[in-house]
């Protein structure tokens, strides 16, 4: 694969033809994850944390960059490289956490935390249920905007529609209807008292 | 733009911390007010969440693809002779490689990926006053972000040049840095220190900073004097590295 250059792998994770994207990504992968490795493997990781952490980091960049978070005071490989390691350091601290509190029986900060996201972890499977329901164009069009943060202009070249107010009608059908779903399903108001 | 579009849009403004002044005192009035609007905030910030958490897992589909077309290379039209006979070359290979090693010494880089681990280090109360910016270079180092801990602490030695935890936190700094001479040059500062376990931790770490560039006869003279003393703390290990290092 040709060398990209700092620019040109961030114009790739922004842009919105996947392919583009899925090249910066390679790129990353091929050059930055073997160091990740490396590095997790010295931490008494395994390959397979390697590979978890270096996903949530492309990921956590990611997210940052199409929000207009990312401010690189360094190279991106630096970057990603501190955000796998902070991400490991603050796992290895959980684990040791969570051995420490296996024998005790009161709730502990700890274990409210992780109740907490057990449900959101709930809440969320629930959701990505109903937005499979709603058919394929309704479940890309919302990730598109409220996810990817693209503009209606955008979306709707990438869904190819016909003008951007039927790109608009669409999403907002959708949200409607996803909204209605959720309110009305039972499993999600079961969810919703253990919150209470 | 139907009421409800608008209705949406206040939430998503409201949830980015977007809405100021007017609009949001009202905003906050209708919160505080109206629990069916205070549900559809629950419900909207939900939706967010869980469109999020499909988009993360999409995205981490992708990389499952990009991971095994990068680093695990599988077709479905490769031969598999060849890669077989790869294989049987670099087992072979392996095999002599292992016999051929196992009768010579440890690469001393080796050894110090093996044995080094950074020095628990514990700045944070220090006459028994907080100083908030030790606090956070300490927060870094523990984070084993050391190119951030690494200006806070060297300001502070320039003050405070006597505090051994202070010039043992900036050579350890230096050495996973990659700066070793510098290191060395920190905890030699050290050797000297009244404080034994200091002084002890110093000579270590100097041993470990040698291994790392690949010196390891300047180390070997360190190493001895934990290996000579039974009751140091580093005596096993350092007992363990000069037998590996084939110093007999």
């Amino acid at each position: 694969m040709n060398k990209l250059s700092e620019e040109e792998i961030l114009e790739g994770l922004k842009a919105t033809d996947k392919s583009k994207r899925n090249k910066a990504l390679s790129f990353l992968y091929q050059n930055y994850f073997p160091g990740i490795v490396d590095f997790i493997q010295k931490n008494s990781g395994t390959p397979e944390d390697a590979k978890d952490i270096f996903q949530d980091s492309l990921f956590a960049f990611y997210t940052k960059l199409i929000n207009n978070e990312l401010t690189l005071t360094t190279s991106v490989r630096t970057f990603l490289f501190s955000i796998a390691k902070n991400l490991w350091l603050k796992k290895i601290r959980q684990m040791k956490k969570d051995q420490k509190w296996k024998s005790r029986q009161k709730p502990t900060p700890e274990k409210l935390d992780s109740l907490e996201l057990m449900i959101q972890n709930e809440q969320n499977d629930l959701i990505g249920f109903l937005l499979d329901e709603l058919g394929e164009n309704c479940r890309k069009v919302l990730i598109l905007y409220y996810f990817e943060q693209l503009s209606m202009n955008e979306i709707k070249e990438k869904m190819g529609w016909q003008t951007v107010q039927s790109a608009k009608n669409k999403k907002s059908l959708c949200m409607k209807k996803l909204k209605k779903t959720i309110e009305e399903n039972p499993q999600y108001r079961a969810i919703l008292k253990k919150t209470k | 733009m139907d009421n409800m579009e608008k209705y949406y849009d206040q939430m998503d403004d409201y949830l980015k911390g977007n809405l100021s002044g007017q609009a949001l005192e009202l905003f906050e009035y209708h919160l505080q007010n109206n629990p069916k609007f205070a549900e559809d905030l629950i419900i909207h910030k939900n939706i967010l969440r869980g469109i999020a958490n499909q988009a993360e897992l999409d995205f981490k589909k992708d990389l499952d693809l990009i991971h095994n077309e990068v680093i695990q290379p599988k077709g479905k039209n490769r031969k598999l002779w060849p890669a077989i006979a790869i294989a049987a070359s670099f087992a072979l290979l392996i095999g002599f490689g292992m016999w051929y090693l196992s009768d010579r010494p440890d690469a001393p880089k080796q050894l110090f990926v093996e044995f080094y681990q950074p020095a628990n280090i514990s700045l944070i109360t220090r006459n028994g006053t907080v100083d908030a910016q030790l606090a956070k270079a300490e927060k870094f180092y523990k984070e084993g972000d050391y190119a951030a801990a690494l200006p806070a602490f060297l300001q502070k030695t320039e003050k405070d040049t006597n505090d051994v935890r202070l010039l043992m936190a900036v050579g350890i700094c230096y050495l996973e840095l990659g700066e070793h001479e510098k290191g060395v040059g920190q905890f030699a500062q050290i050797f000297n220190s009244k404080d034994p376990f200091f002084s002890d931790l110093a000579k270590w770490y100097t041993a470990m900073a040698y291994l790392k560039k690949g010196e390891p006869e300047k180390a070997k003279g360190l190493l001895q004097t934990f290996a000579n003393n039974p009751g140091a703390d580093k005596n096993k290990e350092a007992s363990e590295i000069l037998k590996r290092l084939k110093t007999d």
